[in-house]
């Protein structure tokens, strides 16, 4: 082998290299038959040089002329790349997507435990009335209590969590709390009552 | 505007219009395609670029190839167009003959 012939095998060695690297980056499947392709391209431009012209000047204008490395893996991937750029974008979604999601349940979560487990430590009774009045909320239907029933009677609470938003949230204080209770007025009888909870 | 920059892009992007209408008249291996190209004028590509070009119309079955012995080297990887090939070179010399009239319209700013 003549000195010539190495020097442009080792020039030609580091440009398929260089090539190889390049084409990394692409998951095409016809890498290898580039690289072949561009290294029988390379033996037939040498093959082509008088042994005169087999110079290292001439052997850099050949691989200047096969363009630069960057080249392939650019022209490889124009529908390969978008491919993967498509893929690389929808996985990018999902990512965010599943951030979004657990940044919210690591928010709302512990939010909703919380309220779940909200209860109340007291109630304002502010108001009393009969059961059978005008002021009985209309949610609470009038055949729940007899209309010849005497001595049931209404006592509305002030506190009201929103978040809850039904009557369940007075189980836990009314389940806990003694229910027999006395009503006192000046120049009346005591009389003695039971809370139940109504809507 | 860098010219050259232009030119090298307008030539990367015409390379598979160009690599089809070559193949449409027979087969022909790559380093045949570059001299081809080496004596039309400003079609002068950079002769490694036609490679992973004829690998990419490869993968979408519009051109095939085969190896055939050489007689002075190595097998030679031929290249041929195939018919959905001819189909769609059709349609992309039809684009390009409508574009090449709009930019001329253009031009002449009888353009509506």
């Amino acid at each position: 082998m003549t000195s010539e012939k190495k020097i442009w095998d080792n020039i030609k060695t580091e440009y398929i290299r260089q090539v190889e690297k390049a084409l990394s980056s692409v998951k095409h499947p016809r890498r290898k038959e580039v690289l072949e392709d561009v290294l029988s391209h390379l033996d037939r431009r040498f093959a082509e040089l008088e042994p005169d012209q087999q110079t290292w000047e001439n052997f850099q204008t050949i691989v200047t002329e096969m363009g630069p490395v960057s080249d392939y893996a650019e022209l490889l991937a124009s529908q390969a790349g978008q491919t993967n750029r498509s893929n690389r974008k929808r996985y990018l979604l999902w990512v965010s997507l599943a951030v979004v999601v657990i940044v919210a349940a690591a928010i709302l979560l512990p939010m909703a435990i919380s309220q779940k487990h909200k209860e109340h430590k007291h109630l304002t009774i502010s108001k009393a009335y009969w059961f059978h009045s005008d002021e009985r909320p209309r949610s609470i239907p009038a055949d729940a209590v007899p209309k010849d029933n005497d001595g049931h009677m209404l006592f509305p609470v002030d506190e009201w969590f929103e978040e809850i938003g039904s009557t369940d949230q007075y189980k836990t204080f009314l389940n806990g709390a003694d229910k027999r209770f006395v009503l006192k007025a000046d120049g009346h009888p005591d009389v003695h009552a039971k809370a139940e909870r109504g809507g | 505007m860098n010219l050259s920059n232009w030119q090298t892009q307008l030539r990367k992007g015409l390379l598979d219009i160009v690599i089809l209408n070559l193949l449409r008249h027979g087969k022909c291996h790559g380093y045949e395609m570059v001299q081809n190209l080496k004596q039309s004028e400003g079609l002068k590509i950079r002769e490694g670029n036609i490679y992973p070009i004829l690998a990419r119309l490869e993968t979408d079955c519009l051109v095939t190839s085969y190896s055939e012995a050489s007689q002075d080297g190595p097998p030679r990887r031929y290249f041929r167009i195939t018919s959905l090939g001819q189909k769609v070179l059709t349609d992309m010399n039809a684009h390009w003959d409508q574009m090449i009239e709009s930019i001329q319209y253009i031009r002449k700013g009888t353009h509506r």
